[in-house]
């Protein structure tokens, strides 16, 4: 077979003077060759070569030094010949080769599995993450954003302690000691803290007329504490970022998310299955501590009334759904023959937080 | 007189150009945010040699190119070497806020290391790049001493602080001269003669006149630095020099960036790689070479340096030198 053969000039990398060379490839051997003016012959392996495309030209230059160099004047068509040869292992050329459409197409694929794993496969892994992470930085966060959150606001003494007392009469499931606040606002909201402090606006329990919404509330604020679910929210919020910068490049913004979640943490917004978990496991905490099971409902039905007067901060960071409250009725049927049994103790405290 | 004597017998003709092209430039582009991507950032060295090389090798003397040969590895450990020392740096301040705690000597102390790293990264840089630069086979280089830019940086550092930023017009100039100063191609050595005082008047004069033009003088103000940084260049080997002259104008800088910002909007920032190929274009087809150094008569003298420490750290910074 004849072997391509190009004319071209060679620089040796010792001064910038041009030598005429006629170039060989030898594809069997892998290697090519030339002769210089003064009758010495030089050939280099395939492998020990780097080809550099430029205007109207061609560099196949040597690995080992690459000052030394051939430069071929070639068409496009010549240009491939060589690099079809030459640029063999270099998956940068033999990815370009791959042509316009299937780049593009890999591209799309590549890209709409990166989205398609941000919002599927990235929020699940970050909450099984939270697993990982051991209590103290639950506490840790809790007590640093609860000052923050909570002092410039005023607590009510008196009825925080009368609605730690309700609390303690209660089989909350909880793992780590709660505290309960109850603060003046006129916001209609309450939020738990990772820390296990649960605060209560005055604006709320002014709504509130049995003890068995009061528990439904806990309840639900309780199980968000209990499921560590502004812990997973958190973790899922800074895994997106991450990804996200680590696209883009910028590592600082991750602070940024921290100190931003962690501001709102009392309005934080948890994603829809961590909520429903909360309604049900607050249903759970309503039935072992035999309360009417309606107070769930019967709680919805307050906060729905709200929503027609003022939007509730309680909604726009839990938001009630239709399916939440369906899900609900749906649960409080199965136990409608189920009896409440009147605790005085509750009854109690229940008169001295609504008074 | 000088110039004329330049234009003797022994004249060579010089032209520089540049002949990226948009399109190409694109595909390259494409491709390497596509390998970022899959590779979760990992191939960003890879794709910025591909990026340098592609504009090394359209930038164009006589119809000769250069060449970029620095590689995907050596910026990669480079990388490496930058985070080391960003670690290092967050161990320290650990270290100090734990046994002196107090936050303002503290600051003091992050802003000294800031500033003691900047001349460690630009020697480290030009040194690399300039090693991994060549033309017609012949390396460019960058013979610097470390300690006497660092020394140098400090002191016009100071009275920059000290004049509240006054001076830093001279520290600048005194930064661009001390490194082209000390650049080589082969045995050909560099010169530069940028002044502190011309480029503080010059700046003041274009801002005021700016402000009283509604912002307009300000391509002409882009005009006179770009003149300014090409006119005080200058070759020389033995006894023959080649000069360096800009032919910019202000009405072209005008169009150029217009044009420029225009594109970006309308085609959302896809139009990046044309507008970066024509900027390049209107650079390398402003400046003209005049003197008497014979280009294929250089001979081989500077070392090939493959530490990459730098390269990315400018690249993050955005310092621009050269």
């Amino acid at each position: 077979m004849e072997q391509p053969q190009f004319n071209g000039l060679y620089f040796d990398g010792q001064s910038s003077q041009a030598q005429p060379v006629t170039l060989k490839l030898h594809e069997q051997q892998q290697i090519l060759y030339f002769q210089l003016p003064s009758g010495q012959t030089q050939q280099w392996d395939f492998a020990d070569t780097a080809v550099f495309d430029g205007p109207g030209q061609l560099e196949i230059r040597s690995k080992s030094d690459s000052a030394v160099f051939i430069r071929l004047e070639l068409s496009k068509a010549q240009k491939q010949v060589i690099h079809r040869q030459l640029s063999r292992n270099n998956w940068h050329f033999r990815f370009a080769q791959l042509g316009l459409l299937k780049i593009i197409t890999i591209a799309l694929l590549f890209f709409s599995g990166l989205i398609a794993s941000y919002f599927w496969l990235l929020p699940p892994l970050a909450e099984k993450a939270v697993d990982w992470l051991p209590n103290s930085i639950d506490q840790q966060i809790g007590d640093t954003f609860f000052a923050s959150i909570v002092d410039q606001q005023t607590i009510d003494q008196q009825r925080s302690v009368a609605l730690n007392n309700f609390a303690a009469e209660l089989k909350l499931r909880n793992q780590i000691p709660l505290h309960f606040n109850v603060v003046h606002s006129s916001e209609v909201n309450a939020f738990a803290l990772p820390n296990g402090e649960i605060v209560v606006y005055t604006g709320l329990l002014r709504h509130i007329k049995t003890p068995a919404q009061l528990v439904a509330l806990l309840g639900h604020e309780v199980s968000h504490v209990n499921e560590r679910h502004s812990m997973k929210l958190l973790s899922r919020n800074l895994a997106g970022y991450m990804v996200i910068s680590l696209l883009i490049g910028d590592v600082s913004g991750i602070t940024a998310v921290l100190t931003d979640n962690a501001q709102q943490l009392q309005q934080l917004s948890y994603s829809r299955s961590n909520e429903q978990q909360a309604d049900e496991l607050g249903f759970q905490i309503l039935l072992d501590n035999k309360q009417d099971p309606k107070g769930m409902s019967e709680l919805f039905g307050i906060l729905k009334k709200q929503e027609f007067a003022q939007i509730p901060e309680l909604l726009s960071s839990h938001p009630l759904t239709n399916s939440r409250i369906a899900n609900i009725q749906k649960k409080q049927a199965r136990f409608a023959n189920r009896q409440p049994e009147p605790n005085q103790k509750l009854e109690q405290w229940f008169e001295v937080l609504v008074k | 007189m000088e110039t004329n004597n330049l234009q003797t017998e022994n004249s060579q003709a010089y032209q520089l150009e540049f002949k990226g092209q948009g399109a190409e430039y694109f595909g390259i582009l494409i491709v390497n945010a596509i390998l970022i991507g899959i590779t979760f950032g990992i191939y960003y060295p890879w794709a910025r040699a591909k990026q340098l090389q592609y504009v090394y090798s359209h930038t164009t003397l006589n119809n000769e190119s250069f060449h970029f040969s620095g590689t995907g590895a050596e910026m990669f450990k480079g990388f490496i070497k930058l985070i080391g020392m960003y670690i290092l740096f967050l161990i320290v301040i650990v270290l100090f806020t734990r046994f002196v705690g107090s936050p303002i000597l503290t600051g003091i102390i992050v802003y000294i290391l800031l500033f003691a790293i900047i001349p460690i990264l630009i020697h480290g840089s030009l040194r690399y790049r300039m090693s991994r630069t060549s033309y017609r086979g012949i390396r460019f280089g960058y013979r610097g001493d470390r300690n006497e830019l660092a020394m140098q940086f400090f002191k016009d550092l100071l009275l920059s602080i000290v004049t509240l930023g006054v001076y830093s017009s001279w520290l600048q100039m005194n930064l661009r001269a001390y490194t082209h100063r000390h650049f080589r191609y082969g045995n050909v050595s560099f010169s530069n003669e940028a002044r502190g005082a011309d480029y503080f008047w010059m700046v003041l004069k274009g801002s005021l006149l700016t402000l009283v033009t509604l912002g307009i003088y300000s391509f002409w103000l882009q005009k006179d630095i770009f003149n300014y940084y090409i006119n005080n260049m200058k070759l020389a080997q033995g006894d023959q020099n080649v000069e360096f002259e800009s032919t910019a104008t202000g009405g072209a800088f005008f169009k150029l960036m217009l044009t420029n910002v225009l594109l970006i909007i309308f085609t959302i920032g896809i139009a990046k790689a044309w507008v970066d190929m024509r900027t390049l274009k209107f650079v390398f087809s402003n400046i003209r070479m005049k003197g008497d150094i014979d280009l294929t008569a250089i001979s081989q003298t500077e070392e090939e340096y493959k530490d990459a420490l730098g390269e990315d750290a400018v690249d993050f910074f955005n310092i621009d030198i050269i």
